[in-house]
């Protein structure tokens, strides 16, 4: 095997390398990388802002009267089909309590109406 | 807590702790102590991303992303003593992901000082030997050009830029021995120019 003419030794090339560029640290470097810092740091001070457990609870309160509407409406939209489902002491109270010929539907508290203003 | 006026004021006598002592107090977000780590191991960290990008311009900013990392968690680095390590290991890892994404090709930066006392053809012809040599180093695949960086421009030992480079010192020499060959073949047609433009200089 021969050796090449322009075969560089290792001394030559470390005098090579010796002359390649050293970078200096930019100008400013090191205060752009601490400013960066302090830029986290102040934002990391600021409290993010998540929703409280109060917060929760008016959601679910909120939905309150959307449910007793809904409820109402099933009611009334059966024209009086669920009054067996309502509690007693309840209905009578809204009937006139134990009275003779007492009012069990919508169609009834018309007649009585009526009735009472003949 | 620590504040932009912590991090600009280095004490007297955090130059004198370790490194190990530095990392304790900047996990205890101590400003100042981490101030005192950047002046330490910037300028090398910096200078490894240089080479490594072929001083690309964005290699401040991938220096700084890696002294970031350290700042956000401290806790990282499992060998206090070995920051810098931990440091370059991080800052080339993100050099070699950016390579991945977008190779970088050419130097952008010069930063030779002017030298008065040659002519402007000496100077013209000192900045194409030092271009050469730059394009020979920078031409060479990422890890030999890690590992000639850490050895050769660095100087550090074998052992330390191995245990840098989470590879074994076998691994490393076999890095280094073909960086050096690629290096001697890219530079051999220039040898004569190279090695005369540069000698003159020194007289």
């Amino acid at each position: 095997m021969t050796t090449k003419p322009d075969m560089m030794s290792d001394g030559e090339l470390d005098a090579l390398l010796a002359h390649a560029s050293v970078p200096p640290v930019p100008l400013g470097a090191r205060q752009r990388l601490l400013d960066r810092i302090a830029a986290e740091v102040a934002q990391s001070a600021v409290p993010a802002i998540r929703p409280g457990p109060q917060r929760a609870r008016l959601h679910w309160l909120a939905g309150l009267p959307l449910a007793a509407s809904l409820a109402l409406g099933f009611y009334l939209g059966n024209g009086g089909g669920l009054d067996a489902y309502l509690p007693a002491a309840a209905y009578d109270m809204l009937a006139g309590s134990g009275a003779e010929g007492a009012l069990s539907g919508i169609e009834d508290v018309e007649i009585f109406n009526e009735d009472d203003l003949t | 807590m620590a504040t932009a006026n912590h991090l600009r004021l280095v004490p007297a006598g955090l130059d004198q702790a370790t490194d190990a002592d530095l990392l304790a107090h900047a996990n205890g977000r101590d400003g100042a102590a981490f101030a005192a780590l950047v002046d330490r191991h910037f300028p090398v960290v910096h200078r490894v991303v240089w080479r490594m990008m072929n001083g690309h311009a964005d290699a401040e900013d991938v220096a700084q992303e890696a002294f970031l990392r350290l700042w956000r968690d401290p806790a990282q680095v499992r060998e206090a003593n070995a920051v810098r390590g931990w440091l370059i290991r991080v800052a080339s890892n993100l050099v070699m992901d950016r390579f991945r994404a977008k190779p970088m090709q050419e130097i952008d930066d010069r930063f030779d000082v002017a030298d008065n006392r040659r002519t402007a053809e000496e100077e013209l012809e000192r900045n194409r030997a030092v271009a050469i040599i730059d394009a020979a180093v920078a031409g060479l695949p990422e890890r030999q050009k890690l590992a000639l960086t850490l050895v050769h421009f660095e100087h550090m030992s074998n052992l330390a830029a191995a245990a840098i480079m989470e590879i074994s010192v076998d691994a490393l020499e076999s890095l280094l021995a073909r960086a050096r060959r690629s290096l001697k073949e890219r530079l051999a047609p220039d040898k004569t120019m190279l090695l005369a433009t540069l000698a003159a200089e020194r007289t």
